[in-house]
């Protein structure tokens, strides 16, 4: 997953860098494992759909894929005066993937 | 309602994350531009969802990403929110993603997410402050990833 995850990451630095810029609200949204066909990729790597779940009961706390609506909660968060005073930040919604 | 009043513009909108990030704006009151490269999928969504538009834009195409949002804008008298959300997720590791592909990574998970954002950030700034309205926010759609 190099080229995602260095993008991805090179996506968040730049987040920042806006939010520092602006001096408005930027965030970054960063959902783990969620059950869409975008994860058709990383699926391929872990030699399909057996591998994709024994990976995610391995390594994520919460032993599951999140759901979109979990995340659209987030983004309603970040999208309304929820977050009035948040900027800068990535928000991770992941099932603990990243611990 | 959370977003009552607000212009929300949404990348990558037809399926997913995307649609369902739509389907809750629109649901707490957001006039959402719903853009999609897949204009059929876009519209099904702006369908379902309230008040909202269908647009298909690739957001590769630098010159119709920033027209979208400038006409988004202009015709709303506003822009509250930027949801940069379209992204690609390309596979394999070190010795097996070509150049290619990196590069289409890069176009489409990071530079979209920069032309999006300074497209957006003229049109905020100049709102910025109105009464009765939310500052106004951007933001990308980001997964860490191993």
């Amino acid at each position: 997953m190099i080229a995602y995850a260095t993008t991805r990451h090179a996506a968040v630095a730049m987040t920042r860098q806006m939010a520092a810029d602006c001096g408005h609200e930027n965030n970054a949204l960063c959902p783990g494992f969620i059950d869409t066909p975008f994860n058709a990729g990383f699926e391929r790597q872990m030699r399909g759909r057996v591998g994709l779940q024994r990976d995610i009961a391995e390594a994520i706390p919460m032993r599951r894929f999140g759901t979109v609506e979990e995340i659209a909660e987030a983004l309603v968060y970040l999208a309304s005066d929820r977050s009035a005073f948040m900027t800068g930040h990535a928000l991770a919604i992941d099932g603990g993937e990243c611990l | 309602m959370l977003l009552e009043h607000c212009v929300a513009f949404v990348t990558g909108a037809a399926s997913g994350i995307g649609a369902a990030g739509t389907r809750a704006m629109a649901r707490e009151g957001a006039r959402v531009v719903v853009t999609d490269r897949d204009g059929a999928g876009a519209e099904a969504i702006r369908a379902a969802g309230g008040q909202a538009e269908a647009l298909a834009l690739d957001v590769t195409d630098t010159a119709a990403l920033r027209a979208a949002i400038a006409a988004t804008a202009e015709r709303h008298g506003r822009l509250d929110v930027l949801h940069s959300h379209a992204g690609v997720q390309v596979d394999g590791k070190l010795e097996a993603v070509t150049v290619e592909q990196l590069d289409l990574s890069r176009r489409l998970n990071l530079r979209a997410h920069f032309v999006a954002a300074q497209a957006a950030v003229g049109p905020m700034r100049r709102q910025g402050g109105a009464a009765s309205s939310p500052p106004p926010r951007t933001g990308a759609c980001n997964t860490t990833a191993r």
